[in-house]
């Protein structure tokens, strides 16, 4: 009988690790989580813990496309061309900006719809900050150091970053400080504009307008990144359709002034979600002595 | 005559007290290995999963995740993350987007264990802060993903500790 007992459990033993090794092995090899292997992806269920409510005073409209043209070449072009006239003015930034020496861009970010959120131990996400960053551009364009700093008002949300020796270290978070070595470059000022309107330009329409903006003349690129299928937000009510954005160029300096972000529902109404304005984007010789004190000699 | 049946009734005695021990220890020899073989089959299911696809995490292990999930690359710069997190054993887990290293607080989301040695699984997040459709950071700096879990094996919850996985993707850089 304690024979046949152990017999069983040597061979029960033997099979769950030899199972464990094989499912393993198959999951390894296969670059997939073992879930999936075993179990078939499925819906998530999710919890939700806010419900979004959207506001109609805060809807607008997205702005009326333009009329289809008879010629199949004609909405081409016209994208082709209003990006052609966005680089070159966003070039015009870029060079006399991306140049071997201290670069500081002072922005004030707002958020639109997260203003009930909180963070799991009940502070309330901010939902406006001021950002700072000083960046010393090296003459092959890569930065040398950096310090970004975002200011929420609050000390416990407020963070600061340095950049040295091609590390990241969060002052305030230790442990989102960067572990391997990297290259930090900024390659343009356009907040990706042109990257996002490059890639949209034969599926969608970028429209230009000039307006004012703070007294200064600005050119303002507007487009829609719409998603394949509607997203909602967890199991809330908001589901969005897409991203409407708007970015403000100065016309002289060809400096970014505001981009502004709009959530697209499907009914084709928008409400402004995010903005950024820039404050301040300047060359300087030297920066403050107290940015200076964030890096060690 | 007497004492050989006593003797005889010490050692039949005895002999039974010795198959009780017998049968007793090899029980509890049993039931030892046993649990120690289901730890081994859990400990490596658990550390077969594949986390191909996701993205680092360097702050207190809140992460929503399932497993195959990474951040969606039908959308620039867009992160869809879930809310709940099917991997088995799971204590820590937390999702956000930085700027430049600095987190971007509407996208945090996090669950924490209270009971790190439970073998937790398919935990939903409790935090109230909603993952951002889409996290724009300032010009010239670079945005990331980032995606942090630890399970109960695990234990210091930092990065390098041998067993925290902790992954992140650049989304845009500037």
């Amino acid at each position: 009988m304690k024979n046949k007992l152990a017999y069983l459990f040597l061979v029960t033993v033997s099979a769950l690790l030899m199972f464990a090794g094989v499912v393993y092995q198959r999951a390894s090899a296969q670059g997939i989580s073992l879930s999936e292997l075993l179990f078939p992806t499925s819906s998530s269920e999710t919890t939700v813990i806010e419900d979004m409510s959207i506001s109609n005073n805060d809807l607008q409209s997205l702005p009326p496309e333009k009329n289809s043209t008879s010629t199949d070449t004609q909405p081409q072009e016209t994208n082709n061309d209003t990006v052609a006239y966005a680089k070159t003015l966003i070039e015009k930034a870029d060079q006399t900006y991306l140049t071997p020496g201290w670069l500081h861009i002072s922005s004030q970010t707002e958020t639109f719809i997260t203003a009930s959120n909180t963070l799991p131990d009940g502070t309330l996400i901010p939902t406006k900050s001021f950002n700072d960053l000083w960046a010393l551009i090296s003459t092959d364009g890569s930065i040398i150091n950096a310090v970004t700093i975002d200011n929420t008002g609050d000390t416990f949300t407020s963070q600061t970053t340095v950049f040295q020796d091609g590390l990241w270290t969060n002052l305030t978070i230790p442990e989102l400080s960067s572990q391997e070595k990297q290259i930090y470059q900024i390659n343009t000022l356009d907040n990706g504009f042109l990257a996002s309107a490059t890639r949209m330009k034969d599926s969608l329409e970028i429209q230009k307008e000039e307006a004012e903006l703070n007294n200064q003349k600005v050119v303002v690129f507007s487009l829609t990144d719409k998603f394949p299928s509607p997203i909602a937000i967890g199991k809330s009510s908001l589901v969005i359709a897409g991203i409407y954005s708007k970015y403000y160029f100065s016309v002289d300096s060809g400096l970014l002034r505001m981009v502004e972000d709009y959530h697209v529902y499907p009914s084709g109404e928008v409400k402004l979600w995010n903005r950024i304005t820039y404050l301040t984007i300047e060359k300087v010789d030297v920066p403050p002595k107290e940015i200076l004190s964030y890096f060690t000699k | 005559m007497f004492l050989q049946k006593k003797f005889c009734l010490i050692s039949q005695n005895r002999g039974e007290a010795m198959k009780t021990l017998h049968v007793k220890n090899f029980g509890l020899a049993l039931l030892f290995t046993s649990a120690i073989s289901f730890v081994l089959v859990i400990t490596a299911y658990a550390a077969s999963k594949n986390y191909y696809g996701l993205t680092t995490v360097y702050y207190n292990n809140y992460v929503t995740d399932q497993g195959g999930w990474n951040w969606n690359g039908s959308y620039s710069d867009y992160t869809s993350p879930s809310r709940s997190m099917d991997q088995f054993g799971l204590t820590f887990w937390s999702t956000y987007c930085s700027c430049n290293n600095n987190i971007q607080w509407g996208s945090y989301i996090s669950y924490d264990s209270s009971y790190p040695w439970m073998m937790q699984y398919n935990k939903t997040a409790i935090a109230d802060g909603m993952a951002q459709l889409k996290v724009r950071c300032s010009t010239g700096q670079t945005l990331r993903g980032h995606n942090y879990i630890q399970h109960w094996w695990q234990d210091s919850g930092k990065p390098g500790d041998g067993g925290t996985i902790d992954y992140k993707k650049v989304l845009a850089n500037p």
